[in-house]
C-alpha cells in the first residue's frame, strides 16, 4: 500500500490500497455521490434503514447521504493550515479519553437531514493534528461489528496499522494495547 | 521511527485526485443537488411503472447512453430536457411557478418591478 497526502502539508493522509484505482478518500466520496452505488447500498440495506431510522424511502437516503457527503467534504477542503484537526476527528471508541499514536478514529458526518448522519471517515491518528484516513462507510447500525461492510474497515484499520508497525513506525505510545477499542 | 515518518517513506508517486473532484463538486454544487434530486425522482417513477432506460430512450428521442447519464444526476439539464422527462414520465420536476407563488410582474411603464399576486393560467400582464 502507498499514502497519498491529501491537504499536501503532512496533516491529513488517505491509504492507496494496492488493489484500487485510487486513494481511499477519493473511492469513498466517488461512492457516496454515485446514485447507482448508493440504490444498490440502501436496497440492501434497507432493514437497517428503517429499524434504526425509520427511513423506508430509498430515493430521502439516497439524497441525504449526498447532501452530507457535500457538507463534510467541504469541512475537509476548508481546513486551513493551522486549522486543529482534532475537532474533525475523535477516537472510535466513544469511551477512550486518553490520545494515542496509531489511535483508530473517526470523523463523522454532520446532523443537516433531519436525522443524525450514518457517514463515517475511518482513521488512524499519526500524531497530533495529522490523520491517515483508512476507509469510510455508511454507518446504519449501533457497532461496527454487526455488519460485514463495516467490519471491513476494522479490519482495514488494524491491518495498515500492522503495515505501519512492520515498516518501523515504533512509537512506544502506538504499541499500547488497543483492545479495548470498540467501534460505535 | 514515528509513524509520519513512515508514511511519508511510503508516499505514493501520483498526486491524490481527492481535492480536485471534490472542489468540483462543491463549486457546482449549487446545480447538482437539482440534477441528483430529479435523477432520484426519475428513478422511483421508472421503478413504480417499470420502464427500461431503453424505453425512456425511446420516448426522450435520445440514446440510452444520455438516459443513464441523466439517472447518474451528473447533467446539467437544460429546461427542454427537464419538460421532455416531465413529459416522457408523467411527473412534475419544475411544476407550474407561476400558480404557486407570487411573482414579479414586470412594470412596463416605471420599468421596475412590482409584487403581484398569482397570476392565473391566461391572465393577461396588465401594465400600469
Amino acid at each position: 500500500m502507498k499514502f497519498e497526502d491529501i491537504t499536501g502539508n503532512n496533516r491529513l493522509w488517505a491509504v492507496h490500497y494496492d488493489e484500487d484505482e485510487d486513494n481511499i478518500l477519493t473511492l469513498t466520496f466517488r461512492n457516496w455521490s454515485d446514485l447507482d452505488w448508493l440504490e444498490d447500498f440502501f436496497n440492501k440495506n434497507i432493514d437497517d434503514l428503517s429499524s434504526y431510522f425509520h427511513i423506508t424511502d430509498i430515493g430521502k437516503a439516497i439524497f441525504d447521504t449526498i447532501y452530507d457527503a457535500n457538507t463534510l467534504q467541504c469541512l475537509i477542503l476548508d481546513i486551513s493550515p493551522d486549522a486543529n484537526l482534532d475537532n474533525l476527528f475523535r477516537p472510535l471508541d466513544n469511551n477512550r479519553t486518553s490520545e494515542l499514536t496509531l489511535g483508530k478514529e473517526k470523523a463523522k458526518g454532520k446532523y443537516n437531514s433531519g436525522h443524525t448522519s450514518w457517514l463515517r471517515l475511518y482513521a488512524l491518528k499519526l500524531e497530533p493534528q495529522s490523520y491517515l484516513i483508512t476507509g469510510g462507510a455508511i454507518k446504519l447500525t449501533h457497532t461496527m461489528q454487526e455488519r460485514e461492510h463495516t467490519t471491513k474497515e476494522l479490519r482495514r484499520m488494524e491491518m495498515v496499522r500492522n503495515f505501519l508497525i512492520q515498516q518501523g513506525a515504533t512509537d512506544i505510545e502506538g504499541l499500547k494495547d488497543l483492545k479495548n477499542d470498540e467501534s460505535n | 521511527m514515528k509513524a509520519i515518518e513512515v508514511v511519508k517513506a511510503n508516499q505514493s508517486n501520483t498526486p491524490s485526485k481527492w481535492k480536485e473532484e471534490a472542489t468540483w463538486r462543491r463549486d457546482n454544487w449549487h446545480w447538482l443537488q437539482h440534477s441528483y434530486q430529479i435523477a432520484i425522482k426519475m428513478r422511483a417513477k421508472m421503478k413504480e411503472i417499470g420502464m427500461t432506460q431503453k424505453e425512456l430512450a425511446n420516448k426522450l428521442g435520445c440514446t440510452q447512453q444520455y438516459v443513464s447519464m441523466l439517472l447518474k444526476g451528473n447533467e446539467n439539464l437544460t429546461l427542454e430536457t427537464i419538460a421532455n422527462i416531465e413529459n416522457a414520465l408523467d411527473i412534475t420536476i419544475i411544476g407550474n411557478l407561476i400558480k404557486e407563488e407570487k411573482v414579479y410582474n414586470y412594470n412596463l411603464t416605471g420599468n421596475r418591478c412590482v409584487c403581484e399576486e398569482p397570476m392565473q393560467y391566461g391572465s393577461d400582464i396588465t401594465e400600469k
